[in-house]
């Protein structure tokens, strides 16, 4: 993530991250970049956490939050290989089912995208961007540090770590889980930095748009302004503020603009990589029923694709769900434009009936449920929809 | 030994510090009615057992070792095996499932034990309408690691041991000159024995002891018997 990835620590950290103040002395590790193929010794702290991070990684495989989509996978492996170089055979990419913004690398050298990631970045850049400053984390062995720091400044805690311990059997690989922790672990600033420097690297040296790394952030800033302030993305916990970084990185890509030659975005190949999902995708963001961040993310997406029926379903469906003021109304506007659109999800005309329903136009909400039902004839939902007919 | 007396002597040796101490708790089914199945050997199976050592270093935290923990891996099977050949039943390890009906029986117990450990062990945990009684069960489902591994009984395992480092003895050294108890390493372990007919758990048992090492043959002996000793088979 651009935060550290350590759900398999879970039982052992909790208690650790929750009662770790300031701390001065980072323990620094020693190599810089690890070797292609890279072991540790198993009579090692670092050996101890390869094994639990090997645990989780079985979890992972059995997770059903993992996307099994040979294409998408694809995609997302062949650029996180063409980003790693010579250090592609030591990274497998686990693509998770999950709408939050993040990837996380683990230092054996699994790695987790989410599709909350993949949902948001616009193009291929974008996503190598944040990729690449995954990959910073794990070449420079960032997570050890990060656990040899815990394990020094965790006072008084050898009980709750083993209550812990002794309660969480196996890892329990579960959305909230990850979410929690992701939450609880944050690199430090320099860290960060570090990280965000070698994403911006790897767009240089791969003559992809330097700029996508700022562009990404701004994105994420704007997303996170609507949240409500206690409702924050756990990414925006990091420390360097995304400002700074987003700032950082315009930099950077200012200087290099005279001579960076010609660059690519991708634009293309990654919305063909994701638009299969994308509906999906964005349905399950609306399960957070962060309404306000939905709205931006709509928005964004709207700007390069006014008349897309599937984006217009999801904006309708996020005012539908939200349901304040006058916004069943919006939603109803929305909707029927949406219907308008060849590509538009047949479960838009259901949701205009629902909102029709609720605003007592039964005209309107009869002739949606008939239409919802001559396209999708065998509904699972069929008997339920008759009865609202039945009822108008 | 009286379960009584061995609290009290446990609670006795906790006013020393490196004293050691073990203590086990099992509980068995009511309706445990051990029966195998005709034509087969008695037959066992170790599913995925969850084993991790490490060290407790100064400040408290658990530090995961691999090489300890591969070390009691092998101890703990190798010493299982020998119990249970006494006790004429064949021992198998399933240790990577890959029957996805299985794999979902064996989270379903990472959750289902955890909860024994927390209601029918933990002090305050208690569910009023459960009582005390060890009747819990994984379902029927639990009938595809039979079939796949030809065993009428599963076994889970946990454990997590901790050692004491050189730092974390110095701590605790300085704490009792203060007057305070600093915990050392500490083995925390549980096992349950499933009937994979109907899903039951038929016995279950935890132990806690801050004795008994894991990476060495004997005392590795000594923690299986103490873990499996009353095994009702």
């Amino acid at each position: 993530m651009l935060r550290a990835g350590f759900a398999a620590l879970a039982y052992l950290m909790i208690p650790v991250m929750v009662f770790t103040g300031p701390v001065s002395a980072l323990a620094a590790v020693e190599a810089i970049d690890q070797s292609p193929g890279y072991k540790p010794e198993e009579d090692t702290d670092e050996g101890g956490l390869w094994m639990m991070v090997e645990d989780a990684e079985r979890a992972t495989k059995r997770s059903p939050l993992l996307v099994k989509d040979e294409a998408l996978n694809t995609y997302v492996r062949t650029l996180t290989c063409r980003l790693a170089g010579p250090h592609c055979g030591s990274i497998r990419v686990y693509v998770l089912d999950i709408p939050h913004f993040n990837a996380a690398m683990y230092p054996n050298g699994m790695m987790h995208v989410w599709t909350g990631l993949l949902v948001r970045a616009e193009n291929e850049a974008q996503l190598a961007f944040v990729l690449g400053h995954e990959i910073g984390h794990y070449l420079e062995r960032h997570s050890l540090e990060r656990f040899r720091k815990a394990k020094n400044t965790s006072n008084f805690l050898a009980f709750f770590s083993l209550i812990a311990a002794g309660a969480g059997v196996g890892i329990a690989a579960d959305l909230a889980t990850l979410i929690a922790l992701g939450a609880l672990f944050s690199y430090s600033r320099d860290q960060e930095r570090e990280a965000d420097a070698r994403g911006f690297d790897s767009l240089v040296q791969h003559s992809l748009d330097p700029r996508a790394g700022a562009a990404i952030w701004s994105n994420l800033i704007e997303e996170d302004d609507a949240a409500p302030r206690k409702r924050r993305s756990p990414f925006f916990s990091t420390h360097p503020s995304p400002k700074e970084r987003f700032e950082t990185l315009t930099a950077r890509a200012d200087e290099i603009a005279s001579f960076a030659g010609e660059t690519v975005l991708g634009t293309q190949r990654h919305r063909e990589a994701i638009l299969p999902h994308r509906l999906a995708w964005l349905l399950g963001e609306l399960k957070r029923a962060a309404y306000d961040e939905h709205l931006v993310l709509a928005e964004r997406l709207l700007q390069t694709e006014p008349r897309s029926g599937e984006l217009l379903f999801f904006k309708g469906e996020i005012y539908r769900k939200r349901n304040e003021e006058g916004d069943l109304e919006a939603a109803r506007a929305i909707y029927e434009r949406a219907i308008l659109q060849p590509d538009v999800p047949v479960e838009a005309h259901r949701s205009l009936g629902l909102t029709a329903l609720k605003l007592k136009n039964n005209a309107l909400a009869r002739r949606s449920f008939e239409t919802y039902l001559e396209r999708r004839p065998d509904a699972d939902d069929r008997q339920m929809i008759e009865f609202y007919l039945q009822q108008l | 030994m009286d379960t009584v007396l061995r609290k009290l002597a446990c609670f006795v040796c906790l006013g020393f510090l490196l004293a050691a101490c073990t203590t086990t708790s099992t509980k068995t089914a009511e309706q445990a009615n051990i029966s195998w199945s005709s034509g087969l050997n008695k037959r066992i199976v170790l599913i995925e057992p969850d084993i991790t050592l490490g060290s407790l270093t100064a400040g408290g935290a658990f530090d995961p070792r691999a090489d300890w923990t591969r070390a009691a891996e092998q101890l703990i099977d190798q010493e299982t095996a020998i119990l249970l050949k006494e006790k004429n039943i064949d021992f198998a390890k399933a240790d990577n499932l890959q029957n996805p009906r299985s794999i979902q029986v064996a989270k379903l117990h990472s959750a289902v034990g955890r909860s024994i450990l927390l209601h029918l062990y933990g002090a305050g945990g208690q569910l009023p309408n459960k009582g005390k009684a060890l009747d819990w069960s994984l379902g029927p489902g639990a009938n595809t690691i039979r079939t796949d591994y030809n065993a009428d009984y599963g076994l889970f395992l946990f454990v997590q041991d901790s050692y004491t480092t050189a730092g974390r003895a110095f701590m605790m050294v300085g704490a009792a000159i203060l007057g305070a108890n600093l915990q050392g390493g500490t083995q925390i372990a549980f096992t349950s024995l499933v009937d994979l007919k109907t899903g039951d758990i038929v016995w279950f048992n935890r132990l806690v002891s801050t004795a008994g090492d894991l990476r060495t043959p004997d005392p590795a002996k000594k923690v299986v018997r103490n873990l499996y000793e009353e095994l009702p088979l």
